[in-house]
């Protein structure tokens, strides 16, 4: 029997890793494998993930002088070889899911994995304050099996309602509301059009411009506070287009996991003490952040 | 050992990489088409296999003889991408990613910097991480470095595994 394997995408901190986490907490799931390709070098989801799934393999950053460029296809080979339980495969939040459809097809891999899903994660607050975002991932929310949407609930009603509209007019297929992760899993289970989406348009370019930079500030000197990182988070916003910090802090002899997106930061005790402390920082000028700089906005 | 590359010839290297890239992105697209309607494949295949044996055989033959030849080459190669190398900052994170060469290059290069009781390149106090990456090479910092040292790089950059295929580093990764 060939696994099933799924595809989740969606943009940077739009809640991919939390629809993950929730999935591998369901029976349906509970043996799940997970591919999990981190921007960033360091790989802050894949230790989060390991608390819930038996194996996650990680495909982080990479460079051609240090890199085949084919850990996607060896880590799905191997997945395939191991056993037939599903397979799911967390894109980077920069990654396009029709290019992806496209590599697993020409590595031939759709041989040996049942494609059955594909998800696509959109933050609603998100998509609300920033518009453009539905033009930017016009293709892909027309492509995704079911377009996820997450952070509903810092929207009111009507404004998620409204919402639901342009997306609909985006696109034919399902479109769930998702609380903090949770996402019908017998959604999952309807067949995927994504390969015959696919095959009937003339897929994304491999579109490099909206590549960000990252940064990874060490937090091991427990001098920043969960209420200070959280009033800094909008001018690291404002002044460095960041658009996602993860990671950790230790503060008062506590571990603190740190979520952020430009309309939500989350800090709270994390449930991983042995967390490496520090921040991944991705958005279109977050390589300026040294440490430095870092330590300079918190004083601000 | 391969031929001794300068700077120059990396980049116009790294070109023909991108172009090849470029190749194989088109062709895969091809591949990926035909495989799904169920079309004949096999020499859009060999196409792809044939490129993607190109650009493995075109990364292998991109060595470093020195590290200075490293830094320069990340320095210029990567002037134009979103995640450019021009600080000492950027240096550093490029060869943070565990398991990767130019992590184990740092980690080489700096063990030998320290050994010879020289400031670490992880020294943020000597290399602040606002510092440029060229100059730090100027600055003679590797001036200290021996023949048995290069001898040492060398060794690691240019090795081959027992069958004879290139696997730079691979003794320390």
């Amino acid at each position: 029997m060939k696994p099933a394997l799924y595809l989740i995408n969606g943009p940077l901190g739009a809640g991919k890793t939390t629809l993950l986490k929730y999935l591998l907490s369901t029976a349906q799931f509970a043996d799940a494998r997970v591919v999990e390709n981190e921007y960033a070098s360091q790989s802050v989801d894949t230790q989060q993930l390991a608390l819930h799934s038996a194996e996650v393999k990680t495909i982080a950053d990479v460079c051609i002088c240090c890199s085949t460029g084919r850990e996607l296809t060896v880590a799905l080979e191997e997945l395939a070889e191991q056993s037939s339980a599903p397979v799911i495969i967390e894109a980077t939040g920069v990654a396009n899911s029709l290019v992806l459809v496209e590599k697993l097809a020409a590595a031939q891999l759709l041989d040996y994995y049942e494609l059955r899903h594909a998800v696509f994660v959109l933050d609603a607050a998100e998509a609300q304050a920033r518009p453009e975002l539905l033009a930017m991932y016009r293709d892909e929310l027309a492509a995704a099996d079911t377009v996820a949407l997450s952070k509903t609930d810092l929207l009111e009603p009507e404004d998620v309602l409204a919402l639901m509209g342009q997306l609909d007019e985006v696109r034919d297929g399902r479109i769930e509301n998702m609380v903090h992760g949770q996402l019908d899993t017998t959604v999952l289970e309807q067949p995927s059009g994504i390969v015959e989406y696919y095959l009937n348009h003339e897929s994304a370019a491999r579109d490099h411009e909206r590549e960000p930079s990252y940064t990874i500030i060490p937090t091991r000197s427990g001098d920043i506070s969960p209420e200070l990182l959280r009033s800094c988070w909008p001018q690291l916003v404002a002044k460095y287009g960041v658009e996602r910090m993860k990671g950790a802090i230790a503060y008062e002899d506590t571990v603190w996991h740190v979520e952020a997106t430009p309309s939500q930061c989350i800090i709270e005790k994390s449930n991983d003490p042995d967390e490496t402390l520090s921040l991944v920082l991705i958005g279109a000028e977050a390589r300026q952040i040294t440490e430095a700089v870092f330590t300079e906005e918190m004083s601000v | 050992m391969s031929r001794v590359l300068t700077v120059d010839d990396l980049l116009a290297m790294y070109g023909q990489y991108e172009q090849l890239l470029e190749s194989q992105r088109a062709v895969e697209k091809q591949l990926a088409r035909a495989q799904l309607r169920g079309e004949e494949t096999s020499g859009v295949r060999m196409s792809l296999d044939t490129l993607t044996r190109g650009l493995q055989e075109l990364s292998d033959s991109m060595t470093f003889d020195t590290p200075w030849v490293w830094m320069e080459y990340k320095y210029r190669a990567y002037a134009d991408s979103p995640q450019l190398i021009a600080t000492m900052h950027d240096f550093r994170l490029h060869c943070s990613k565990p398991g990767y060469i130019c992590t184990t290059r740092y980690a080489f290069l700096d063990a030998e910097l320290e050994r010879l009781g020289g400031p670490s390149l992880s020294d943020k106090t000597v290399y602040p991480d606002d510092r440029d990456l060229m100059h730090v090479l100027d600055s003679g910092v590797f001036d200290v470095l021996g023949d048995t040292f290069l001898r040492a790089w060398r060794r690691h950059e240019y090795f081959r595994d027992d069958t004879g295929a290139v696997a730079k580093w691979a003794q320390l990764l």
